[in-house]
């Protein structure tokens, strides 16, 4: 590839976010990122009819949305049978950042959490990380979405990760980072 | 262009077919490497579609693009500051009327809530937010024949007014205060059903 830059023109986005001042910043921050389609919807319930018309090639939702929250917007983008497509990248932008709810995010099929505010290196760096380093999918019990574990472990190659003989490996092993 | 393989499967073994390996409790796992169409999208090469971990990014950002979007993100957080500022000042002869028991005219209240609201979240201001989440609550939810109560209104005005002393970052008085305001639209909106 000679190209030293990505044609992001090709690529529509959909960002859904209830304030109308966060849809034109993220519209317009998408488009000086170099797309040429930015769909926008002012809640989950709008979001996934768009989607479902649009079929975009990546999505950044808000978390908190009435009447229909980003967490189930996601959870519908992944388990809704009639969804064209639901492998794709789904970025949630959002200001509550304690752990609970980025662990929420994970387990509801989030690929990536951005942080309120949004810097332009932060939202630059999402977008670029989904398209090199798409995330593998797992389909577990009544989870199915990203695989919630980021990085295969390199030192260790049993079978049951969590078990005791895993967990007496990983002590001395701090590289292993959890998805999201 | 350097990449890495998926190794998900080196070195554990072989699983069966759809299943995470050996006969281990827990459900069976199904693991699906969807191909990259994005990548493929943005080079116009469809070989990369089977790139899962590109090692070496050919990405460079421009540094004037980059420019622009920041400039961008600091021009929307003043006008969202001025936007929040200008409304808050709007409604303030709501409040004397409160005092007055007058009610607002519950639309156009509505609307000028949703407006803060809005430049709240922007701004990430979250006390702002959740002040304003809740009166739209009340205002949207209420169902009662009953007046509505200006004490919640002016309770939460009150606490809009004095943002300043509130902590963005939610510190325990402030979700104290947040709390409590929730607590009340709660009550009024279940004893109005």
């Amino acid at each position: 590839m000679s190209s030293t830059d990505y044609d992001l023109s090709v690529l529509t986005a959909m960002f859904v976010d209830d304030s109308p001042y966060m849809r034109k910043l993220i519209h317009d921050l998408l488009i000086l990122m170099g797309m040429s389609k930015v769909v926008t919807a002012a809640d989950g319930e709008v979001g996934l009819k768009l989607y479902k018309e649009q079929v975009p090639d990546l999505l950044i939702t808000d978390a908190s949305m009435a009447p229909m929250d980003g967490f189930e917007f996601v959870r519908r983008i992944r388990m809704d049978p009639d969804n064209p497509n639901p492998f794709v990248p789904i970025i949630m932008l959002s200001g509550h950042v304690e752990m609970s709810n980025i662990e929420k995010a994970r387990d509801y099929g989030v690929t990536e959490y951005l942080a309120k505010p949004v810097s332009a290196q932060s939202l630059m760096t999402r977008v670029i990380s989904v398209i090199e380093r798409p995330r593998q999918f797992v389909k577990v019990g009544p989870y199915f979405g990203p695989d919630r574990r980021r990085h295969t472990d390199d030192v260790y190659f049993g079978d049951d990760k969590r078990g005791e003989e895993a967990l007496q490996t990983q002590q001395s092993d701090d590289g292993d980072t959890w998805a999201i | 262009m350097t990449t890495k393989a998926d190794k998900s499967d080196e070195g554990k073994g072989k699983p069966p077919s759809g299943q995470r390996s050996g006969n281990k409790k827990g459900d069976p796992c199904e693991f699906i490497n969807p191909p990259n169409l994005l990548l493929a999208k943005v080079t116009h090469d469809l070989s990369l579609k089977h790139v899962q971990n590109l090692t070496e990014s050919k990405f460079r950002p421009d540094k004037t693009r980059m420019q622009k979007m920041t400039k961008l993100i600091t021009q929307n957080e003043e006008r969202c500051v001025a936007t929040l500022n200008e409304k808050i000042k709007q409604i303030e002869p709501v409040y004397r009327d409160l005092q007055n028991g007058t009610l607002p005219a519950r639309e156009a209240f509505a609307d000028d809530c949703k407006h803060i609201y809005g430049a709240a979240k922007a701004l990430d201001h979250m006390p702002v937010i959740r002040i304003t989440a809740s009166l739209l609550r009340y205002l949207q939810t209420y169902k009662s024949d009953k007046p509505m109560d200006p004490a919640i209104f002016s309770a939460h005005l009150d606490a809009l007014f004095n943002r300043n002393a509130l902590d963005v970052r939610l510190d325990a008085p402030t979700k104290l205060v947040l709390t409590a305001l929730e607590t009340l639209v709660d009550h009024a909106i279940a004893a109005s059903a």
